[in-house]
């Protein structure tokens, strides 16, 4: 063991001037890795964790997905089934099936996004595989009601805020580590 | 067998376990805990990974883990010391939300474990007899006496879901 | 003793010293000084620093409470978000524990997954340190270098499981996600990009005089003092002790995997330094191995792929995404208690879990790298000039949200 004996300082002046040749280098040749956002965009891959809906027709309304829910973003909300085999808002259900036989009640799950933590594992565990994936993730809304939807609104998938930029992809490279190539 | 210290076989229960990676040492003598555990570090167990402590609500078990960095023979395998405290018989203290247990500090032995006993003493309500220091680590000031972790503990508003109006 | 009175004593806070004491109290933090939320109370005898004191816990989250009062699958992204530059390995060493409580054997093509991410993440915690320890000695060429060089990597994770860090892939009995197609092509020009950009790391940062002026002989631990004070990881081997996790009690596939260990001998801050920089070198050659070597088969466990309704079946062989049985919602593993210890990028993770036949954890216990380096603090730095006190701090890779979980 060298524990007690003092390195030396190497002090040289070439490591100085290597030091300053490689800054001057990329001060030339810089290496930027930065996306322009959001003149351009980056096409995300297709198992990309973004927001997600659920399919209705699929839904049995068996509660998994809010039960597995790390931070209890999920909410069952009540429903009853139509005769055409959609699922309506109860009071609404209710009136049309009167006289009828009587409506079907089931559930269906409402995500809150401001709690969402976009694990997926309500996916993972839904039987019915009744979720629907989507790679849109950068999502802002104006005030905090936004954030917990409506079933209706929760049904439509949201749309790519920066659709009209320019859609790049990551691609490895030697020289930058990243470079953006224009999505095909 | 893993353990072969005569003063440790003599005075506590040993059960190894190789699948789990667990050798437990079980001390029955509050008395006997240093000794066990001075044993334990001249066998080549040098530093503790953990200490905790898990509550039976009628008995509390204060559990030390440690393991060693130079001895290869024991590189892979984690010594589980643990004392059982009975808390039924203790006084209550009013300064307190449920009174403190006694056992001794092993700081002296492996200095490691200086911080894991101060976090399980504001934690569970541990007196570590002998710790040099033993102050809260991570809560506030105003949190002491409270021993969030114990399994009495209640937090009325545990489970509310936030919600903006 | 009376504790309450100690609690409530700022002693190192301004407080009036004895007549004759020249030394003064310095409080560094707890708003930012650097990358930490922490105050390190010192006191200082001129510019030399003559005791330190660590005050922890202004970011404590009380995982430890809000894990043992859930299901056991939902600890995965609590146990992720307190180490958030080693999620992997928090993950990896969680469901590790579970898993031997459960008696579920995870199939090798898993455990070389397993490793795979766990290596990336070593790399992208590695880069993480050695950026933070280059503002914290004013260079922010490297900062900005390390995080950038860290994308690619980051992206590599997006690639494999659809997101760039809380990655949530490891489940009990495998891995969520098989390998995508066009994977091992990316990853391996990833590697060389990284190995092409030791030669400029070198030049601007680590043989760079200055770096070596602030850096050598500072914060000297040696052998012996590194082991009585517990400290783990790079830390520890910085100091000259060969112990790796990853070769002490394998786990995932480092059975199979030949790789080093790298050592230093002073001890200081440069060795710290250095020790990372060789520790992605490994990690490099691991991933190499892992993708060549990578064994054929299923990605979970029979036991778990068996409890899968026919949606569920037919969902992996076409996307090969594994789904959860409801099982996994339901766990109530019997009466039993089980460790896991898993080297991550700063160190060895320690976790204790204690099961009682009840659907929430009895008792979990979290023991994180950076609380073991705590340790650090209140010993290295005494004796050092306060301008020492960054280089010290920056190259012990402290992550205090760690730390304080």
């Amino acid at each position: 063991m060298k524990d007690k004996e003092k390195r030396k300082l190497r002090g040289d002046v070439e490591g100085n001037a290597r030091a300053l040749a490689t800054g001057f280098k990329y001060l030339v040749e810089p290496n930027r890795m930065t996306l322009d956002y959001p003149v351009e965009s980056m096409k995300l891959a297709p198992n990309y964790r973004g927001f997600f809906t659920v399919d209705d027709k699929k839904c049995i309304g068996c509660s998994m997905c809010e039960m597995v829910c790390p931070p209890e973003a999920i909410t069952m909300i009540p429903r009853v089934v139509s005769p055409t085999g959609e699922t309506l808002p109860v009071q609404e259900g209710a009136s049309q099936e009167a006289g009828a036989k009587p409506a079907k009640k089931t559930k269906r799950p409402v995500v809150n996004w401001g709690r969402c933590i976009y694990c997926y594992f309500c996916f993972d565990i839904c039987p019915v595989d009744a979720f629907v994936r989507s790679n849109v993730h950068d999502l802002a809304y104006y005030n905090d009601a936004d954030y917990r939807p409506s079933y209706e609104g929760y049904l439509k998938l949201p749309e790519d805020p920066v659709k009209k930029s320019k859609k790049v992809v990551p691609r490895p490279d030697m020289k930058r580590g990243i470079k953006y190539e224009p999505a095909p | 067998m893993i353990i072969n210290n005569e003063d440790i076989i003599k005075t506590a229960k040993i059960n190894e376990d190789e699948k789990k990676g667990i050798i437990d040492v079980f001390v029955t003598d509050v008395n006997s805990l240093k000794n066990v555990a001075l044993s334990l570090s001249k066998m080549g167990f040098d530093h503790c990974l953990s200490v905790t402590c898990v509550d039976y609500r009628s008995r509390m078990s204060v559990i030390w883990h440690v393991s060693s960095y130079s001895n290869d023979e024991y590189k892979g395998h984690v010594v589980q010391l643990r004392i059982d405290v009975d808390t039924s018989k203790l006084v209550p203290d009013p300064k307190y939300r449920a009174p403190m247990i006694e056992v001794p500090s092993l700081v002296e032995v492996w200095k490691s474990a200086e911080f894991h006993e101060r976090e399980t003493h504001e934690m569970f309500g541990v007196n570590f007899q002998g710790h040099p220091d033993l102050r809260q680590i991570l809560l506030p000031e105003d949190f002491y006496g409270k021993w969030p972790m114990r399994k009495d503990f209640t937090f009325n508003k545990s489970g509310i879901k936030y919600e903006f109006e | 003793m009376n504790l309450n009175e100690k609690v409530y004593d700022i002693s190192e806070a301004g407080s009036i010293e004895p007549e004759g004491d020249r030394t003064i109290a310095l409080q560094i933090g707890p708003s930012h000084p650097g990358s930490g939320h922490m105050r390190i109370k010192t006191r200082m005898d001129g510019d030399i620093i003559t005791k330190v004191d660590a005050d922890i816990g202004f970011v404590h989250r009380t995982s430890e409470w809000l894990s043992e009062r859930r299901q056991f699958i939902k600890a995965i992204p609590i146990v992720e978000r307190i180490m958030l530059p080693d999620t992997v390995h928090a993950n990896l060493a969680y469901v590790l524990a579970l898993e031997k409580i459960l008696n579920i054997e995870p199939p090798p093509r898993a455990q070389y997954l397993r490793s795979l991410a766990a290596e990336i993440n070593r790399i992208t915690s590695h880069l993480y340190g050695i950026g933070i320890f280059g503002i914290f000695l004013g260079s922010s060429t490297v900062y900005m270098w390390a995080f950038g060089d860290r994308e690619p990597f980051i992206d590599l994770m997006e690639m494999l499981t659809g997101a760039r860090i809380t990655n949530s892939y490891i489940v009990p009995g495998g891995v969520r996600w098989e390998m995508p197609k066009g994977f091992k092509e990316k990853a391996e020009s990833t590697l060389q990009y990284m190995e092409n950009r030791f030669n400029d790391y070198n030049d601007i940062w680590a043989k760079n005089p200055v770096v070596e002026a602030r850096t050598v002989n500072v914060g000297v631990v040696d052998r012996n003092r590194a082991i009585s004070l517990g400290v783990v990881g790079p830390n520890l081997r910085a100091s000259g002790v060969d112990y790796d996790t990853r070769k002490a009690s394998p786990y995932a596939a480092y059975k199979d995997i030949d790789f080093e260990v790298p050592k230093m001998n002073h001890g200081d801050s440069y060795d710290r330094l250095l020790i990372r920089i060789e520790e992605i070198k490994q990690s490099i050659r691991i991933i190499r191995q892992i993708l060549k070597d990578m064994p054929e088969g299923k990605i979970i466990a029979d036991s778990i792929y068996s409890q899968l309704n026919p949606v569920m079946k037919k969902v992996f062989e076409q996307e090969q995404r594994v789904m959860f049985p409801a099982f996994f919602n339901q766990m109530r593993p019997a009466a039993a208690e089980s460790i896991a210890r898993v080297e991550a990028g700063r160190g060895e993770i320690f976790f204790y879990l204690k099961t009682n036949g009840d659907k929430y954890p009895y008792r979990f216990r979290w023991v994180t790298p950076s609380f073991r380096n705590l340790a650090y603090f209140s010993d290295v730095a005494v004796g050092y000039r306060l301008a020492d006190l960054p280089a010290i701090y920056g190259s012990i890779d402290y992550f205090p949200p760690e730390a304080d979980r």
